[in-house]
């Protein structure tokens, strides 16, 4: 069955996606924004970073600059949506739409390039030990961020957007923070799975925003509380399980399945967790 | 105890007998589906035998870098014989997981191995490109247009190896006094206005491995031919959906080299002593009903 390193591959790459799932909770959970800036900026980071690194600069610098511009894409979207009053939908298919030549122009023109030996921050012997660290970190950051004042009018702009302007929160304001934070998180996961695979393509964005969703989604299943923290470590947990799916269903072909029919496979699996019984339900409504 | 034993043995043999051959496809996709099929069936000549415990699979990843670095994986956890990466994605996943590993590596459908990090020096990597010479092709469509000036060539600029192809073509295409035309076509919807952008400033549109504007081949072949300006492409298998011709590699030839190269190995041949080879001799079909409608010559070894 599954050996070792598939199941670290697996954590691995669950946990890099896990920062995008967490991005996507930000949006479609926190800020109730559909945002689809993700196709696009998943790849801006990814791009960028792996272009940094072969220019000489240090891993660290790398990543940091992909979280940045990765902020920078998803404020302009917010710009799009707040300024031009462009719908939310449609502010974010746009910009992913306009970062797809953008990330072309990154890259030189040449849409498949690969890491030639550079260190990358995997380069140390702890590979998941830096990548299990710097999660944690993040979700901590996130959850001291979120509890803060400005981090409750992101978060009840979410709940009730009628309310949120009359108590004086800042719709503009509050949606260029999320979708930046967002766009940051997802650009930071596409820096670090492209760090991690030693390479970047053109089109490694597709379907982000569907990963990320189903990430949340069954990481909602699993961590049903509504405590905040939870739900962050949700998205991590849900993501890893996703991808533990898809190397489970990469063993179809002991039902006679093949893998042209892995996404059945993966869905049906998706929809089987979806009628698991909620361990928390009791609890769900009490704690906040 | 004796029949144990027995058993044990017998499972011993086998398992040092059998040859495990794993095949990660990066795509679903007409020509890499006939390049897969000439190694299968190429291995299968050579006396691999899946009833007699040898195992040949094939897994796609359905285009995604993470499921096609998730298939290495659990390829390396099974311990094979020999991988075979097809399509550039799929080659590159399978050359980083096995990178600590002394598993030979085949790749094949991969335009630019050198380009794509696909090189010996990275452990036993070897097998075969798809790069048909750009020359012999621009010869074959001046062939049929004597009076080519102008050449339209359709790519999507997020192919690696369209962008480049089409770089290598300028020069090609410089040395022979032919203006080059480029139309990029970042998405298949941007296909039809593409094409109608480009049929009027060209004598000939070419389209060389390019899997976005082969999946919308049969409208290209239409908007254009319909303003007689012929369509030639790159790849053979394509010639059913009425481009003028076809002149390119076979894919199930590509196949069958690399399975030629794959049963080397099996024998005990290193891979880094196989040099990376380029698929064989050019195919060439001619589209007789289509060339007649656009009063171009049918030359005389013409196919379908």
């Amino acid at each position: 069955m599954m050996s070792l390193a598939e199941f670290l591959t697996a954590i691995d790459i669950g946990l890099i996606y896990g920062l995008v799932a967490i991005g996507i909770y930000l949006t479609f959970r926190t800020l109730d924004f559909a945002d689809l800036t993700c196709d696009g900026s998943f790849v801006t980071g990814a791009a960028l970073s792996i272009i940094l690194l072969k220019a000489g600069y240090h891993p660290a610098f790398a990543t940091l600059a992909a979280f940045f511009v990765g902020m920078g894409t998803g404020a302009f979207t917010a710009f799009l949506n707040r300024r031009i009053k462009i719908s939310p939908l449609l502010s974010g298919i746009l910009v992913a739409f306009m970062l797809y030549s953008i990330n072309l122009r990154v890259l030189g023109g040449t849409p498949n390039q690969i890491l030639e030996g550079e260190p990358t921050v995997f380069s140390t012997p702890l590979e998941s030990g830096i990548l299990i660290a710097l999660c944690l970190s993040i979700v901590l950051i996130l959850w001291k961020l979120l509890i803060t004042d400005i981090g409750l009018a992101l978060r009840s702009l979410g709940f009730n957007p009628n309310l949120a302007p009359i108590v004086g929160i800042s719709v503009t304001n509050m949606t260029f923070l999320g979708l930046a934070l967002s766009n940051g998180l997802v650009a930071l996961g596409g820096s670090l799975f492209s760090q991690h695979q030693e390479f970047v393509d053109i089109s490694q964005g597709v379907g982000t925003v569907i990963i990320g969703l189903t990430s949340v989604m069954i990481g909602e299943k699993i961590f049903p509380q509504r405590r905040l923290w939870c739900q962050l470590l949700g998205c991590l947990a849900g993501s890893i399980l996703y991808r533990l799916i898809i190397a489970w269903a990469l063993y179809g072909d002991f039902l006679g399945l093949d893998t042209q029919d892995l996404n059945l496979i993966t869905g049906v699996l998706v929809i089987g967790i979806h009628l698991l019984p909620s361990p928390g339900k009791s609890t769900r409504m009490r704690a906040t | 105890m004796k029949q144990l034993m027995l058993a044990l043995c017998t499972f011993f043999s086998i398992s040092v007998s059998a040859k495990t051959i794993l095949i990660s496809k990066v795509v679903d996709h007409p020509a890499l589906d006939r390049t897969v099929q000439g190694i299968q069936d190429t291995l299968k000549e050579g006396g691999i035998d899946e009833t007699k415990g040898d195992v040949i699979r094939v897994e796609s990843a359905q285009g995604n870098p993470a499921i096609s670095s998730q298939i290495a994986q659990k390829f390396a956890g099974q311990d094979p014989d020999l991988v075979i990466g097809v399509g550039t994605l799929a080659a590159q996943a399978l050359t980083r997981t096995f990178k600590e590993k002394n598993t030979p590596i085949l790749y094949a459908s991969v335009s630019f191995p050198k380009q794509a990090g696909l090189t010996k020096d990275k452990g036993p990597i070897t097998g075969v490109s798809n790069f048909a010479p750009l020359k012999p092709q621009i010869t074959r469509i001046k062939s049929y247009i004597p009076r080519l000036k102008r050449l339209g060539i359709l790519y999507n600029p997020g192919e690696v190896n369209s962008v480049e192809i089409v770089s290598r073509l300028e020069g090609v295409c410089e040395a022979g006094g032919i203006q080059l035309i480029k139309q990029a076509v970042p998405r298949p919807q941007d296909l039809a206005q593409g094409t109608q952008r480009l049929v009027p400033q060209v004598d000939a549109i070419f389209i060389s491995n390019d899997n976005l504007a082969l999946s919308g081949l049969g409208l290209i072949v239409k908007l254009s031919h319909k303003k007689k300006v012929p369509v030639f492409v790159s790849d053979v298998d394509a010639i059913s959906k009425g481009p003028a011709a076809a002149i390119g590699p076979n894919q199930y030839a590509v196949g069958q080299q690399t399975g030629a190269m794959a049963l080397k190995i099996l024998k005990g041949a290193k891979a880094e002593d196989l040099p990376p080879e380029t698929p064989g001799d050019l195919q060439h079909f001619a589209n007789a009903q289509a060339l007649e409608a656009l009063d171009l010559p049918c030359p005389v070894e013409s196919g379908s």
